[in-house]
């Protein structure tokens, strides 16, 4: 029998990983029944109006704008990343040492996974994680570890800061094989912006044993009610062992873009750039320029009001508000985020409506939602571990980065949904 | 030839050095692609994410034009992925399909970044060199082969994959129907894959014929084909391409590409499909960008060939591509440069700093078992527009 019809043909890399099958299921679910979306973590309004001019004046740039730039990152970009997150890390950014330009965040997390991980290493994730953490991990030849955070005990959890990590928990996750933790902040899907306090923690633990850290920064400029975000990379002792990830997409809503980043101290970001060098090589090149524009311009207008670093949570703010309200509405408990896109809802105060067994249960709603009412989200226990994931299936995940005619159609829903039960 | 990249970028960043060593165009792109970007960014869901394996107008418009191409239906879900370049196209094949212990068959002069990826796919490259036919006087990309005795030795148990990348770079050789019939029944024979690199299909000089090898009986079901938008509409820095291939592959392809960077770019994307549906209403016509680059390189190509000639080397006029070699050993250049490195590369170094011209030594596209075939040997780019007063004054020695 042939060899190459055979499954057998892939490498065993891919055979490790899963073919995406829950990302697409949902997103092909929600377009079937046309759902109101607010499960998809990006924004459905545009873009504002100076990135996407400063696109096209780089479209109509000359011939250069269309052709190969500088592989680790087009100068013009790297030179104004450099420039504008020195003074908030508290160190001087080497454009072309210390920055490497990606497809996107994606591939900076792709690239610190392969560059840095080998065969047999332990990588501690703190849950609930971004999804591709994981098979990152995998794919790298290395081993995940799972931490999670927890809702206080004792208190009313209404805030995503009332979950923690517990230090003795995350100390003992930490062995001889352990080579880097992974840290998402502000987090997505439960919104938490970690204190001082709490990166100073996993800092220490960093430093005590020698390991490096990932810190995804995607959602940095959006906090909320005066939570404010600081990078674990300012802390001391930590530049030389961190690599920290942006996203031009996040930053600027234009998250078709895919110009992401990574920033650390040259003698970590080297090998990122082989491995970047052997996969990708370039990225595009006007994209990079506009987002070089953008940040040239948030440079002058940093902590004014025309900030778009000002402008953009403050918008946001108000629809977190608007989503939470519509979910308090009818009975739901959300957990407000102090940060990012999304806010995830406690959802066990209503019983069971569907027949499958062998499914999570926030996995089941979530399809019953979509299919009953109209509604789609994610279900919260897609960001877990299979260990841990039963434990945290009572909760879904909505994005709130939306216009308000949508969540105006979202608050429809539910109140419809609210006035049938009590009619019952 | 990383090493040597990453250096010679840096020598030939001197705004006094004329560069005909980068392979990408200094001709402006078709202006109907880049208003299609333009008015791309102007629509909001445009400028957010799209499917992950590719935009679906690009998909289907690539299922489109390759369908015609290919005179089988391609189905764009499944047969079908856009990559970040052709280069990213590559990378998806490699760790999708190859693995530790294969090895995989590469023809010399080969991309440079094949054998890394190999590499890092834990795999072993077993090179077979093109050879040039002797006692010709003047010399074209088709003087080279492919011995067929030797390339059979080059198949073993452990034989995972062929790459072949037609027309070529550098030479700019275009393989011919029995060539790659040779190496299907090899293929078939032996139960390996093939990648085909095809980013300069259009690039197609006159009177020849770019003929994919997927399309030879028994070898759909075990070709990767893999297409270039920055090749075809002269926009390297969009930085899209393509595998196209059997569903039973390409999803393992898919599969890499959802766990490396997960989409590409969406508004470059819509450009290029706009492009591209473009393109398949003029295909026989004299506008139709796939044929109209290559007339418009042609000319350029040989008036270049006549300069290098009237310099005193000798031009291997391409059958197809960006590029041309030059065989430099007739000017008998003497450098005092360390006597380990091969020719070309002392040869380069010492045209950037004297004369003021840059190019691509060829011993950075061969393994080196064979870098005394190809040390007499120079890269340039064919398409350099307005540069030849300046090229022609530089070579007049």
């Amino acid at each position: 029998r042939s060899k190459c019809m055979n499954s057998l043909i892939a490498s065993k890399k891919s055979r490790s990983l899963k073919f995406p099958k829950d990302r697409v299921e949902f997103t092909q679910l929600a377009a079937e029944y046309k759902a109101v979306n607010l499960g998809q973590g990006f924004p459905d309004f545009s873009p504002p109006q100076f990135i996407t001019e400063a696109f096209c004046k780089a479209v109509s740039g000359g011939p250069p704008m269309h052709q190969y730039t500088r592989a680790f990152g087009h100068p013009a970009l790297v030179q104004s990343l450099a420039k504008f997150f020195s003074r908030i890390v508290g160190h001087d950014i080497d454009p072309f040492e210390d920055i490497l330009v990606t497809v996107g965040a994606y591939q900076a997390l792709f690239c610190a996974f392969q560059a840095l991980i080998d065969e047999g290493d332990e990588v501690i994730i703190v849950e609930p994680f971004f999804d591709c953490y994981q098979p990152m991990v995998v794919m790298a030849g290395g081993k995940a570890v799972y931490v999670p955070l927890r809702p206080k005990e004792g208190t009313a959890v209404l805030s995503s800061g009332d979950w923690v990590l517990s230090a003795e928990e995350l100390a003992s996750k930490i062995t001889p094989h352990t080579k880097a933790i992974v840290i998402n902040t502000p987090n997505n899907p439960l919104g938490k912006v970690y204190k001082r306090e709490e990166l100073q923690m996993i800092a220490d633990l960093c430093i005590k044993h020698d390991l490096l850290c990932f810190s995804d920064e995607v959602y940095e400029w959006l906090t909320y009610d005066g939570a404010k975000h600081v990078k674990i990379a300012s802390l001391p002792g930590m530049w030389e062992r961190t690599v920290t990830i942006g996203s031009g997409g996040k930053t600027f809503s234009a998250t078709g873009w895919k110009v992401g980043w990574a920033m650390g101290s040259g003698h970590i970001l080297k090998y990122m750039k082989t491995i970047h060098q052997n996969s990708i090589y370039h990225c595009a090149t006007a994209a990079q320029e506009a987002v070089a524009q953008g940040f040239e311009r948030e440079h002058e207008l940093f902590g004014t009001p025309q900030s778009y670093f000002q402008q953009l949570p403050a918008m946001l703010h108000h629809r977190r508000e608007k989503l939470a309200s519509s979910l308090k509405g009818v009975g739901l408990q959300p957990i407000m985020p102090e940060g990012g896109y999304f806010m995830i809802t406690d959802i066990s105060s209503i019983g069971e409506y569907s027949d499958t067994k062998d499914e999570n249960y926030d996995f089941r709603f979530v399809k019953w939602l979509i299919k009953e009412k109209g509604l789609a989200t994610i279900p919260v226990s897609a960001f877990y571990s299979p260990e841990h994931s039963k434990e945290f299936d009572k909760y879904i995940r909505f994005c709130f980065v939306k216009e308000n005619s949508t969540l105006d159609a979202a608050e429809e829903i539910l109140k419809k949904w609210s006035q049938n039960e009590s009619s019952h | 030839m990383f090493l040597f990249r990453v250096a010679f970028t840096s020598l030939a960043a001197d705004p006094s050095v004329v560069n005909l060593g980068q392979g990408f165009p200094d001709i402006p792109p078709p202006s109907y692609v880049k208003e299609a970007l333009a008015k791309a960014v102007s629509v909001d869901r445009m400028n957010q994410y799209t499917r992950g394996f590719g935009h679906p107008p690009l998909v289907k418009a690539l299922s489109q034009v390759y369908g015609h191409v290919y005179g089988r239906p391609i189905d764009p879900f499944k047969e079908v992925l856009v990559t970040v370049g052709g280069y990213g196209s590559l990378f998806s094949t490699m760790q999708g399909l190859v693995e530790e212990g294969d090895e995989v068959i590469i023809i010399e002069p080969f991309f440079d970044c094949y054998v890394p990826m190999v590499r890092m796919a834990g795999a072993k490259p077993v090179f077979i060199p093109l050879r040039l036919k002797s006692g010709k006087k003047s010399i074209t990309s088709a003087d080279w082969y492919l011995d067929p005795d030797e390339l059979s030795s080059k198949f073993t148990s452990k034989t995972k994959a062929i790459i072949i990348n037609t027309p070529n770079n550098p030479i700019g050789k275009i393989l011919t129907r029995d060539e790659l019939q040779m190496i299907a029944d090899l293929c078939i024979k032996h139960d390996t894959l093939c990648f085909s690199d095809e980013v300069y299909e259009w690039l197609i000089y006159r009177g020849q014929q770019h003929v994919k090898i997927a399309t030879l009986p028994g070898m759909w079901e075990r070709t990767i084909t893999i297409g270039s938008a920055g090749k075809t509409f002269s926009v390297t820095g969009w930085k899209l391409g393509w595998s196209i291939g059997p569903q039973h592959l390409i999803r393992h392809l898919q599969t890499v590409m959802q766990n490396t960077l997960y989409t590409c770019p969406t508004p470059l994307q819509e450009a290029v499909a706009q492009g591209l549906m473009l393109n398949m209403e003029l295909i026989g016509q004299p506008e139709c960008y796939f044929t109209s680059l290559a007339e418009e390189l042609e000319g350029k190509r040989d008036r270049m060939a006549a300069i290098v000639q009237e310099a005193g080397m000798t031009p291997v006029i391409p059958e197809g591509g960006y590029f041309m070699l030059v065989d430099v050993s007739a000017l008998n250049m003497k450098t005092d440069d360390d006597d380990d490195e091969a020719y070309d590369y002392k040869f380069v170094k010492w045209m950037i700093k004297k004369k003021k011209l840059a190019a691509i030594p060829v011993t950075a596209f061969v393994s080196d078992q064979s870098t005394k075939d190809f040390e007499k040997y120079i890269r340039l780019w064919v398409g350099n527009t307005y540069r030849k007063k300046i090229i022609s004054h530089i070579f007049s020695l």
